[in-house]
């Protein structure tokens, strides 16, 4: 059964999800693969995020999914599954992110993921915000993947700086610094972009 | 632009395209490779349900637990004598000066992964692990702290302590010492993993701790310094440096010297708990103090740019400045290491620089591909860096030239290098024995 086959089951036959990752931790496929479903298209964009290219987005959730699945019974705190899968996949990001440095440079291959998304602007601005656009993306990709990780749940995921503390294992205090940095290394970025 | 639109901006391109959806093949490729996936269970019995038939499983229990007990008995009846615990890195950063000198030897090339292991939680960069050349001791961001084989990796001992760690724990008279970021300050038996104390600090401990024989002496957000006894964990003093210590003090010949956020860096007498000196740097935190050659070095404007980011050379005695270095561009700086010839400042430029000890004046500059906010290790002549590009370099300390680099999975820890080996965590939960051909006999 496909995980999308388990959703519908899923919402034929309503079941808790409790006892879903009761399932799932002992060992039942089709129980993760229904908590997994709904879940599965918010990740794989988040991964988008931080890796900029859905061909290594699709690596990485794979990767963070097994990995989920195999970790699961070792979790200790259910209410946290979502937390804990986010965790693990920003993890798959960054380990993928560095395995790709290491193999070429290709970061500096970009796509227009986010291009659609600016806001409206008037026609005098809109070509200058456009380009401010793409140059953030450029510079983002300069950036290393803790930066990356950082920025896309700050500013894109909207996750409070205590949840991204708990996902990265680092106090708030911790976080709001390296925030501020991965910020100011994305500006220092831009400018050598706008060069 | 405003800073609320700046933030839209950065939010809008980097969304991905409202028609970028999982493809519809990802959750059925997922589903078959789960299929054939095992579960990792935490008990050790847990492949008993698989082989096993229910009935006679308590049989079964019966009798491994008798053969485990046989074992046990014939291991204490002819095991050799246990050699003294000799611990060679004790200490975040290397001992209580925190200048950075590893024992040593490092790895003789070509070097490559020797072993690793995963724990429950990363070790992040403030996390340095403990060794003593046969056990490596790590604590992790899960609260963990686990002891584990130093030529193999095997877990010799793993013991969850509720709070995440956040700063390297410290070894003195048998003991590893953690403080955690509820507050608790939990000492282990280094052999067993047993808890033989634990206090309650008022507010998290967040910073390294640091030991003599005599005290442990640990930092908390509350804005003290305070001094455990070893064999019972009970208080003998604390004292108020004026804002919370998030990183740890660094103790030269009965003087402590410690940093405060809020810029207050104080010289403190361990034997009256005079305060002997304190400097004022502006807001933002100050680096992990190192002291050598009569000198003490902290970096200043950590968590707050409105302060620049500076490495200062104080004089022990008086605390006045001697010399001062920034980089080209303003962003944090740390105290890497410290010799007789130059103070090594790493910083999230993603250089390392070499400093005159006299003069401050650089001497030599290594860009790495990543950010350095972890820092660096010296042994005999080479000095050991890891960076944020993932890699763990070896570069000769005198010109800076890379002699090697081991790449590994997420951001390394400060590298802790002892017989032959290099050893880091990694914020990937990772910890991590890098070794080369082996040492040349004595």
């Amino acid at each position: 059964m496909s995980f999308s086959a388990a959703a519908g089951r899923a919402s034929s036959l309503p079941v808790s999800e409790d006892v879903l990752l009761d399932r799932a931790a002992s060992g039942d496929v089709d129980a993760f693969d229904a908590l997994l479903a709904p879940r599965l298209d918010r990740l794989f964009r988040m991964a988008v995020a931080i890796v900029r290219s859905e061909s290594d987005a699709r690596d990485a959730v794979q990767d963070a999914s097994v990995l989920a699945w195999r970790e699961l019974p070792r979790l200790r705190d259910r209410a946290r599954f979502d937390a804990w899968v986010r965790q693990i996949l920003v993890n798959a990001c960054r380990a993928l992110l560095r395995r790709r440095r290491r193999v070429s440079d290709r970061e500096v291959e970009i796509d227009m993921t986010g291009a659609t998304n600016a806001p409206q602007l008037t026609t005098s601005s809109a070509v200058e915000r456009l380009g401010e656009t793409e140059a953030i993306q450029r510079a983002f990709l300069r950036l290393d993947p803790t930066s990356r990780s950082l920025i896309v749940l700050h500013y894109v995921e909207d996750q409070p700086l205590a949840e991204i503390g708990r996902m990265l294992g680092q106090p708030v205090g911790t976080i709001k610094w390296r925030l501020s940095n991965a910020r100011r290394v994305l500006e220092r970025a831009l400018e050598v972009e706008r060069r | 632009m405003n800073a609320h639109d700046r933030d839209m901006l950065i939010r809008a391109a980097l969304t991905p395209r409202d028609d970028v959806h999982v493809p519809q093949d990802l959750s059925e490729d997922i589903y078959r490779t789960l299929q054939t996936t095992a579960q990792r269970r935490s008990g050790a019995l847990w492949p008993i349900r698989w082989l096993v038939p229910a009935a006679s499983r308590g049989l079964w229990l019966v009798f491994i637990v008798s053969l485990l007990l046989a074992g046990l008995a014939l291991a204490l009846a002819t095991r050799p004598p246990v050699p003294s615990l000799l611990p060679l890195v004790t200490t975040f950063h290397g001992g209580p000066e925190r200048t950075g000198v590893m024992p040593g030897p490092g790895p003789v090339p070509p070097v490559a992964i020797g072993w690793q292991v995963r724990l429950g939680g990363p070790v992040t960069f403030s996390l340095m692990p403990l060794t003593d050349g046969r056990v490596v001791w790590v604590g992790d961001g899960s609260g963990a702290l686990t002891a584990l084989n130093a030529e193999t990796g095997a877990n010799l001992w793993s013991a969850p302590n509720g709070s995440p760690i956040t700063g390297s724990p410290v070894i003195v008279n048998g003991l590893l010492v953690a403080g955690a970021d509820d507050g608790t300050v939990v000492a282990l038996d280094v052999a067993t993993g047993e808890e033989r104390w634990q206090f309650s600090a008022r507010a998290a401990v967040r910073a390294s701790l640091v030991a003599t024989g005599e005290s442990i002496y640990a930092g908390a957000d509350d804005g003290t310094v305070f001094a455990l006894d070893p064999a019972t964990g009970a208080l003998q003093w604390e004292i108020s440096v004026g804002g919370p210590v998030t990183r740890g003090p660094a103790i030269i010949d009965g003087v402590m010297y410690v940093g405060a956020t809020g810029g207050r860096f104080s010289a403190i007498d361990l034997k009256t708990h005079d305060r002997l000196w304190m400097r004022e740097f502006g807001p933002g935190g100050l680096g992990t103090p190192a002291v050598a050659n009569g000198a003490v070095y902290t970096t200043t404007g950590l968590q707050d740019y409105g302060v620049p980011h500076e490495l200062v050379a104080l004089d022990v005695r008086d605390g006045s400045v001697l010399w001062k270095f920034s980089a080209p561009i303003d962003l944090p700086l740390f105290v890497g290491a410290v010799d007789e010839d130059f103070v090594y400042a790493v910083s999230e430029d993603f250089n390392v620089y070499a400093l005159d000890i006299q003069t401050g004046e650089q001497r030599w500059l290594f860009g790495t591909q990543g950010s350095i906010g972890t820092v660096a290790t010296l042994v005999d002549d080479a000095i050991y860096v890891s960076s944020a590009d993932g890699a763990v370099y070896a570069l000769d300390r005198m010109t800076g030239q890379e002699r090697w680099r081991v790449v590994v999975e997420g951001t390394p820890t400060i590298p802790v290098v002892v017989g032959g080996r290099v050893i880091v965590g990694t914020d990937l939960g990772e910890v991590i024995a890098i070794t080369g051909e082996p040492p040349p006999e004595p």
